[in-house]
């Protein structure tokens, strides 16, 4: 109860935050939102070129991917590698560490406090705009759908903590995580479906998709799939693995790292 | 008397990697030498519940290490602690229930955010429901005169309404032990007695047991009854404030008013040296190990026709400053 | 301005110096980017496999784009990584030395940092040109526009930076909008150059010119279009030119903060 009442402080807070600033809010939707229909456009061209199917895929499942992995983007939550790498370099880690909280929780509510808003805005117009323009998949209106993309989208964010708090917690020992952050960035928004939507991805490259944490920390994008509606438990039991697996390291990784505090002051 | 701070044989040592110059990159990559750096040793001291206590040292003496230690953001090498009846490497949450903290070199408080949502957002960590949250928020606006920032966004407050917040925000759980580490770095004389009023009123009203650290003379005269002094991490003296003057006062200042002017300066006996000569007045320092103060009158009153005389002991800094510099040449030496 | 040139030299070896000294590092965030940069090309080779040519854009010109937009990058963000830190110094007053500077304000603030991970960037471009020119069999011809068209991206390239992270003296924690613009610029940039035709091709060559720093390079190279080189020239010109404005603009709107150390 007590951590509940702190999260939901803690994310209104950040929510507040964001609109004490109306400016800076609205250019970031709509530099997400441009960014992601600028992809869209493009391979609206490629697909129009190739008559409307790339590899048994239609643009309209390709769009809706794209877009979910876009709208997933501006949750920012991998931004709490950055955050926890500045907290220990500028020594400001010790003003939490006397505090009664979870370091680690703290971050990650603050994480989410931090991009909820825009997440929830440019779903909501990208969602609308999407089924004006390319139709939504028929797949949405199956009963499975929605309980499953919640699921999955939980899921997605616990992942993507657990995959960022892991590289974050690096900083505890290694002075400059930027090299590791990169490698692991670049395999989620590979793997992801990014750039190269994952219906046009290689079998071998689909298969690291899946199995690996990176690829499965976007599964969201896989929703927008017909195939999604027989994939869904498999695909949701390995995120769950990872989660587990990746979430006992991360509190492991994390005991050891407080004993290693080192900040600047005699 | 209930103890807040009990430590007994603390130490703390610090490893880093040093580059060896004459090995390769690679064995400096591989296998670095590693230098060992004793930021506090073997320190053992107690403070009882509601005093104030100056922890004071020079730059690197370790204070800033022994209380990050006591709330437990760091691990001490060896020795053991108990705060507040907890071990802070063990039971660290437990204990920050009961303490506060302020860092005069780092802002805990919300940036973009009016002060009123750094102080929910405290409440509601330390758990005090919305009532209670609501009745210490009007408590401490009107304790620290906060209403006239209150609502201005903590970026924008001036460096003496920012340490009045944050040290407002600091209590809003009325903890039983409240440290800070220089809190009154940077403020004007006015903000800086303000604070020490406020804490003084805190540790009258509500208990609060004061650990302090700072360079600041005046935090120490003001506002600590009490002196720990360490330097290269050992504690060289632990004694009443009021006494910190006359254990180490080795030094008597007599300032000498002449009748007319003083036309010329003679030499003086061995003990007495000038601080400062002028026609209109002499300032002498008498080295009371060499000789007595009443010798050293009687020697200027033979040697000038005087009109008034002021005798007086070394101010405390002059007198802390002193401590320094002795045990920093007594170690340099050893 | 020749003062505030042997300066900005001056800094940028000092910068490189201080870089360097720190070895381990250097070359973990150099091989790491390099690795980084890898994977783009795989991704955009894979693209080719699964959609197939696009614009007349093959394989080997994707490695030269990805060759230019690394080269840009990486000069631009290695040498003049103040630029970036820009919104940074703003929001926490730091903008305030600069300021006191005696010297031409923008070489002082774009010559503060270096990135080393740029120069990851820079090895990777330079190798990718290389790989580019060879397998496109280039003449002497062709190997001056690489060279004159390379200088005009990165102008074209620096001229954006300053422009998009002038605007965090407009908001105060502009750090978030400005990465976001930036990645507005630069994604588009990277992407297969034969996908943009008709309106999308002038949006992106003369509003948002992320075609200048590579796709329009590329083309105007391996067809020996002087037109299209002459466009990019004198377009890296105008950017240049519209960056000091808006820089000296923007500097006017900073309002200095208080110096502590915030967190979240």
């Amino acid at each position: 109860m007590k951590e509940l009442r702190l999260a939901l402080t803690t994310i209104k807070i950040r929510i507040k935050d964001q609109l004490h600033y109306p400016g800076r809010f609205f250019t970031d939707i709509v530099v997400f939102a441009t960014r992601c229909g600028i992809l869209l456009v493009l391979y609206w061209y490629v697909f129009k070129l190739r008559g409307g199917t790339i590899s048994g895929t239609t643009f309209q499942a390709v769009a809706w991917s794209m877009f979910f992995y876009f709208t997933f983007m501006t949750f920012r939550l991998r931004d709490i590698s950055r955050e926890m790498m500045m907290d220990v370099q500028t020594g400001q880690i010790e003003t939490l560490m006397n505090k009664p909280i979870s370091y680690l929780s703290y971050k990650a509510w603050g994480r989410i406090g931090t991009g909820i808003l825009p997440m929830l805005t440019v779903g909501a117009l990208g969602a609308t705009a999407l089924t004006l323009t390319v139709g939504a998949p028929p797949l949405m209106r199956s009963a499975a759908f929605f309980p499953t993309l919640a699921l999955v989208f939980i899921g997605s964010c616990s992942l993507t903590i657990a995959v960022y708090t892991i590289v974050g917690l690096l900083s505890f020992w290694i002075e400059d995580i930027n090299p590791v952050f990169w490698m692991v960035d670049k395999a989620v928004m590979m793997l992801g479906g990014s750039y190269l939507p994952i219906a046009l991805f290689p079998s071998l490259m689909y298969k690291i998709a899946v199995f690996s944490p990176f690829g499965a920390s976007q599964f969201l994008t896989h929703t927008a799939y017909a195939k999604w509606l027989y994939e869904w438990p498999m695909l949701i039991g390995i995120q769950a693995a990872w989660i587990v697996l990746l979430g006992t390291t991360m509190l492991i990784m994390y005991k050891y790292a407080r004993k290693t505090v080192c900040v600047n002051g005699g | 008397m209930q103890k807040s701070i009990e430590i007994s044989h603390l130490t703390k040592k610090f490893t880093f990697p040093v580059k060896n110059k004459k090995a390769g990159w690679v064995k400096n990559l591989l296998s670095p030498e590693k230098r060992e750096v004793v930021a506090v040793s073997d320190i053992s001291f107690s403070v009882g519940a509601g005093e104030r206590v100056a922890f004071i040292g020079p730059n690197g003496a370790g204070k800033s290490t022994t209380i990050k230690m006591l709330t437990g953001i760091l691990f001490p090498t060896s020795g053991t602690m108990n705060v507040l009846g907890y071990d802070p490497t063990k039971e660290r949450k437990k204990l920050a229930y009961q303490i506060g903290t302020v860092f005069g070199q780092r802002s805990q408080l919300l940036p973009n955010l009016p002060l009123t949502d750094s102080l929910e957002f405290f409440g509601v960590m330390y758990d005090l429901t919305d009532t209670q949250i609501k009745k210490r928020v009007a408590e401490l606006t009107e304790l620290f005169s906060l209403g006239e920032f209150i609502d201005q966004p903590v970026r924008k407050l001036s460096l003496g309404q920012r340490m009045r917040a944050e040290v407002a925000a600091s209590l809003i759980h009325k903890p039983k032990l409240i440290l800070l580490d220089e809190p009154t770095i940077g403020l004007d004389v006015v903000a800086k007695k303000a604070l020490r009023d406020l804490l003084l009123t805190i540790n009258k009203e509500e208990k609060t047991t004061i650990f302090l650290t700072s360079h600041d003379v005046g935090d120490i005269e003001s506002l600590c009854e009490r002196t720990i002094i360490v330097n290269r991490g050992t504690v060289i003296k632990d004694l009443p404030t009021a006494d910190l003057a006359k254990s180490f006062a080795f030094e008597k200042y007599i300032d000498l008013i002449p009748t007319d002017k003083f036309l010329s300066f003679a030499e003086l006996p061995a003990g007495i040296r000038y601080l400062n000569r002028e026609p209109n007045k002499i300032t002498i320092a008498v080295n009371t190990d060499k000789t007595s103060t009443k010798d050293a009158l009687k020697a200027m009153l033979d040697l000038y026709d005087i009109e008034d005389i002021d005798v007086y002991n070394a101010d405390t800094e002059t007198v802390i400053r002193h401590i320094y510099e002795r045990t920093a040449s007594r170690a340099d030496h050893n | 301005m020749k003062n505030d040139l042997s300066f900005a030299i001056y800094a940028i070896k000092k910068n490189i110096q201080g870089s360097a000294e720190l070895r381990t590092s250097f070359l973990t965030n150099v091989i790491g980017m390099m690795i980084n940069n890898t994977a783009f090309i795989l991704l955009w080779v894979f693209f080719i496999n699964a959609v197939g040519q696009i614009g007349g854009w093959t394989p080997t010109d994707i490695i030269g784009l990805n060759g230019f937009a690394a080269l840009t990058y990486g000069l631009a963000f290695s040498t003049f990584y103040g630029i970036r830190k820009m919104p940074d110094y703003a929001a926490t007053g730091a903008f305030d030395r600069f300021m006191l500077s005696p010297k031409n304000l923008l070489v002082r603030v774009s010559t503060s940092a270096f990135s080393t991970s740029a120069v990851g960037d820079v090895l990777f471009g330079i190798v990718c040109l290389g790989i580019f020119s060879f397998l496109i069999h280039t003449n002497i011809i062709q190997l001056a526009l690489l060279l004159i068209l390379a200088f005009a991206a990165c102008l074209v390239f620096i001229s954006t930076i300053i422009i998009i992270y002038s605007i965090g003296f407009l908001f105060t924690d502009g750090n978030n909008v400005s990465e976001g613009i930036f990645q507005l610029f630069f994604t588009p940039a990277m992407f297969d150059g034969g996908a943009y035709q008709g309106g999308m091709r002038l949006i992106f060559t003369f509003i948002i010119p992320s075609l200048l720093i590579g796709t329009m390079p590329i083309e105007a190279i391996k067809d020996l279009s002087f037109v299209k080189a002459t466009l990019v020239v004198g377009l890296s010109a105008v950017w240049f030119l519209l960056s000091i404005l808006i820089f000296n603009r923007s500097v006017k709107k900073y309002e200095s903060s208080n110096f502590m150390t915030f967190g979240n």
